[in-house]
Order: C-alpha cells, then structure tokens, then sequence
C-alpha cells in the first residue's frame, strides 16, 4: 500500500476515534444524543453550523462548478450568508419554542406548529427521502477522493466501508457530541489544506492566481462573467442563489435543526450568524483552484476530482494524504449529522415510538439500517438515487412557506393550506426536474416555490371564508411559549 | 409621590417599531447588492480588479463581509438584550417543567 493510503486509512481511524471521545459513557438520553442537551456554547455550536456549509462538495464540488460554469459558479458564496441574516432573527425564535415544547426535530416543530399529524408525517417523510440520496453523495464523495489519490478503485470502496462503519460506531455512542469532536479536527485540518492548496498550486502550474486570472481573460473571457438566459446564465445564476439562500434562511434541510436546538442560548446563535459569514469566504480558494484547473485542464476536464488531480501534481504523497483526510473528514462528519437527522425523525415523527426508550431504540437501529442502505446502494447501484439527489435541495425548500407561516405570522395558517402549498411546490418540482423544460433555466425550486405560495394563500382565503372563525393563535411570533401544548 | 408605574428599564422592553425599521433597511442592504450588481456592466464582465475577476469580489463583499457588517450593527446596537434574555429563560423554565411532568408521569 502506498504512502497516500496509509495516511488516508489513518486518518480516517483518527476521526472515528475522536468521535467516540464525545462522551465517556455512551448516550441513553435522546435529547443529549440528539440535541447535546441544549448545552453547546458558541465554539461547538459555530463548527457545527460551519460543518454544514463544508462538505465533499466544498473539496470537490466548488472547483469542479467553475470548470463547468465558469462565473456562474460564484452563486455558492453569497447564498450562505444572506440566509444567515435572516437566521439571525429567525433561528432564536426555532431555539426557544424547541427548548420549551420539547422538540427534536425539524417535523416536531412543524406538527406543533400546525397541530397536524399529517404535517408531521408529510415532512419528516420528506427529510426522510430527499436526506438518504445526500449521504449517499458524501459516502461516494469520499470513495472517490480515496481513488483519486490512490488510484485504486478496490481502495475507494474499502474506505467507505470502513470510514462508515466508525461513523456509525461513533454516532451511536456519543451522537451530536461526536459530530462536534470530529468537527473540531475537520475545520481545522481544511483549513490548512485549503490555504496549501490554493497557495501551491496557482504558483506551480501558473506562476500565482492572478496569472491564472490573465490567461482566462485573454483565452476564455466568457468564463469571468454571467451572461445570456441559457444553462449557467443571469437567471440561473439568480435563481440559484435565491432558492439557496431561502433554504438556509428557513433551515429547510433537517438537519440544520439540531445544531440550532443544542445552543446554550439564544446569544449563541446570534452572535455565530454575526461571523460565520467571515467564515463563508474561504469557499473563493476551491473557485481560485477551480480557474487554474481550467487554465491547465481545459473546460473539458473531469470536474469532480479538478482540485485533488491537480493537487497530486504538486504535493508530496505524505501531503496528499493529508489533503485526502480533509477530504474524507468533509464527508464523515456531514454524514454523521445527516444520520443523527434521519434517525430521529424515523423514531418520534414516522414510527412514533411512545416511550423515550422505545424512541432511543428504533433511533439506533434507524442509524445502522440508513447508513447500511446507502453504503450498499454507493457501491453496488451508485446511480439508483442520482435522480432523487436531484430533487434533495429544491423539494425540501418547498417546506419554507410552512417554516416562515410558523414563525412569522400570530395567527396559525391552517394544515390543509400548508399541506396543499407543500404538495403542490414538490409535484411541480419533480415535473420540472424530470420532465418539463425549464424557462431560461430558472430553478425548479424557484417556480415550485411560487407555486406553493399561491396555494397556501388560496386555500387559506377559502378555508378562512368557510370555517367563518379566525386562526387560532400561535405564540411563537409574539415570543411567549405559555401557549398550552397542542 | 408619584404613583404612575415604573418605567420599563432601558435593555428589558421589546425593540421598537423604529429601530425594527432600521434594522430591516440596514438589512436590506447585502440583499439588494446580490441580486442587483451583475446587472451593471462594471461588475459583470471580463474585468479583473488587483488582478482578481470583479465578479469575485461583488460576490465576496457584499455576499459575506458586507452581512457581517450589517449583523454587527444591528447585534451592537440592540436595545432589548433583557427581554430577549428573559424570553430564554422563560423556555428553559417551561422546558425543565414539560420535562419533570413527563418523567414523573
């Protein structure tokens, strides 16, 4: 085995072993399993909302966008924090209602919101489908930066085996507590690997970014600005930015909820959504690697492995061992809380379980069963769930209209309208993913959202007009939780 | 004497309207430069600037420097720290009491 697998296959051991330094004991209690007991303070809580932001796709997503895209690509750094400035006011309002109406998930807070079973079901079923082909990517996204660097494939499948493994090891003995462990380790070790990265391979295959910069605006200036109404166009360009940024303003992916439920307090959030968005801005190294790729790859150059082909160009193997660890540690520990998301909604909003206990047992068994599955379906059916991947992102936005309708507004919108408005925004999305042709490439998640809205509101008037009695009230928007429990 | 209620303590009432409305403007700011600067030929286009393309800074200063800036007016300049504060305890407490309910039954 070379130098490059070993130190992958150390590293991937080092994150399973720091996850399991989460906790002494393992955890019996679904709230400090699932939530850390709503002690986290602001370091723990800032790594675990960062972790979701740095994922395989930052290693290799990012750089490979640019070589697609071009400009277009530069939609990902804006989006994240212009949903935290709506976080900033939003997520103190989703952490106190959970810390006083007990919720642990995502589907908890909405069927509460909407004294709807259903609503409950319909979401946590969503998390449940759209959540499982996105750990399928990070699993694959990890076997693939381990055949990358080593140029073996039988290496890429036994690394995922055995990292998901740990993950799962990990995660049932110290839940969210592991995640924060290992993303101490994660940022860290990215971090340098980033600024390696984006300093030595400008300089080797180009002299510096700025000459890379250069060659691109004399060989290929369409490449330095969005144009046109075509793929990678304004509109995409917008829409993509706008549908993103709704998502992370709302938490729309459930497993945004649990960093928000552990914080100590309110003034931990706030003041993370104060930085993070500093934080947010290392995403322009992978776009600076992304434009050397083109410079010396070519537009036509494989646009998943860009950044780790070129960086085995220039970094000794050791190095790139430790580049790969970076790597792989972007896909364990997303995955970790991906797990911990998945399986909490399985147990209390689609099997629900009566008793805590019952609840922590179906839980754990959920977290073997879902990684098992995805893990079989990455190695022996890896495309089987590419299409529903696509759909991940835009139909689970379509739950914002629920999420901002809970939050914002004092009188509570009936379940059938945000049952309507959800169902039909998630219909038109598959209709456009899968069938229809989208105008000037405009994201589907844009027009189903539209969509949705007109629905909620609709129904609303004629449920309103029917029923002849005002909404009753929910007391999130005025701040007060003494509400009885509905 | 006077008999009238004491003043609510500055930091323990609800933000006003006012300031509410100012946050909202100042907040306003990041989100419009998104979505508005790839319209101006300046900033969209071939153009590199200290030999960066324009479009990676309007995406970066705006998009991430500019929300931080904006947040940390509106974090700094807060008025109703208690109340927000006391709202915290309020769901700690309700929290703790739904939690003793449900272990002794």
């Amino acid at each position: 085995m070379s130098v490059i697998a070993w130190v992958a296959l150390g590293g991937i051991v080092v994150i399973g072993l720091l996850g399991f330094l989460g906790r002494r004991k393992p955890d019996l209690d679904l709230a400090e399993w699932t939530v850390g007991g709503h002690k986290f303070g602001v370091a723990t809580t800032w790594l675990l909302q960062a972790g979701e932001v740095f994922t395989t796709f930052t290693f290799l997503g990012t750089a490979g966008l640019v070589v697609s895209g071009g400009a277009a690509s530069f939609y990902s750094m804006p989006y994240v924090p212009l949903g935290y400035l709506a976080l900033y006011f939003l997520a103190p309002r989703i952490w106190r209602m959970a810390r006083a109406r007990g919720h642990l998930t995502q589907a908890d807070f909405l069927e509460d919101a909407y004294s709807s079973r259903a609503v409950g079901i319909l979401v946590a079923l969503a998390g449940v489908v759209f959540l499982l082909p996105y750990l399928q990517l990070q699993i694959t996204g990890l076997g693939l930066i381990v055949q990358v660097v080593t140029g073996n494939h039988s290496m890429g499948a036994w690394s995922m085996v055995i990292a998901f493994v740990l993950v799962v090891a990990f995660v049932l003995w110290a839940g969210l507590r592991g995640v924060a462990t290992t993303a101490y380790f994660k940022d860290v070790l990215m971090i340098v690997m980033l600024f390696v990265i984006c300093i030595s391979v400008p300089i080797h295959y180009t002299g510096g970014f700025t000459s890379a910069f250069e060659v691109i605006r004399e060989k290929m200036p369409e490449m330095l600005s969005v144009r046109g109404t075509s793929e990678y166009g304004i509109p995409w360009y917008l829409s993509n930015m706008a549908i993103s940024a709704i998502g992370v303003a709302f938490a729309t992916m459930p497993h945004n909820w649990p960093p928000i439920m552990s914080a100590r307090n309110s003034t931990v959030l706030r003041r993370n959504y104060l930085w993070l968005p500093f934080y947010n801005t290392l995403i322009v190294m992978p776009l600076v690697v992304g434009y050397v790729a083109l410079v010396v790859l070519g537009s036509g150059a494989d646009p998943d492995s860009a950044l780790l082909d070129l960086a085995s160009g220039v970094l000794p193997d050791w190095l790139m061992g430790v580049a790969a660890v970076a790597g792989i540690a972007t896909a364990m520990v997303p995955s970790a809380s991906l797990l911990i998301a998945i399986s909490t909604l399985v147990s209390r909003n689609l099997a629900r379980a009566r008793s805590e206990k019952a609840q922590f047992t179906v839980t754990q068994v959920t977290v073997v069963v879902a990684t098992g599955l995805a893990l079989f379906l990455s190695i022996a059916m890896p495309d089987l769930l590419a299409n529903l991947l696509l759909l991940t992102f835009s139909g689970l936005d379509q739950l914002a209209p629920a999420i901002a309708a809970a939050l914002l507004f004092r009188r509570q919108v009936g379940a059938s309208s945000i049952l309507a408005g959800a169902l039909v925004g998630m219909a038109i999305v598959i209709g456009y993913t899968f069938w229809w042709t989208l105008p000037w490439a405009i994201s589907e998640g844009i027009i189903g959202l539209a969509a949705n809205v007109v629905v909620v509101v609709i129904v609303e008037i004629v449920r309103r007009s029917m029923s002849g009695r005002p909404a009753a009230e929910w007391p999130v928007a005025e701040g007060s939780m003494a509400g009885s429990g509905r | 004497m006077s008999t009238a209620a004491p003043s609510t303590p500055h930091g323990r009432r609800k933000a006003s309207t006012a300031r509410r409305t100012l946050w909202w403007v100042v907040c306003l700011a990041p989100l419009v430069c998104a979505f508005v600067l790839q319209w101006l030929p300046i900033f969209n286009g071939p153009h590199l600037f200290l030999g960066i393309p324009t479009i990676m800074w309007w995406t970066c200063v705006p998009g991430s420097l500019m929300v931080s800036l904006v947040l940390a007016i509106v974090e700094f300049t807060r008025t109703d720290a208690d109340h927000e504060e006391r709202l915290d305890r309020e769901a700690i407490a309700l929290g703790e009491e739904r939690k003793n309910q449900g272990n002794a039954s």
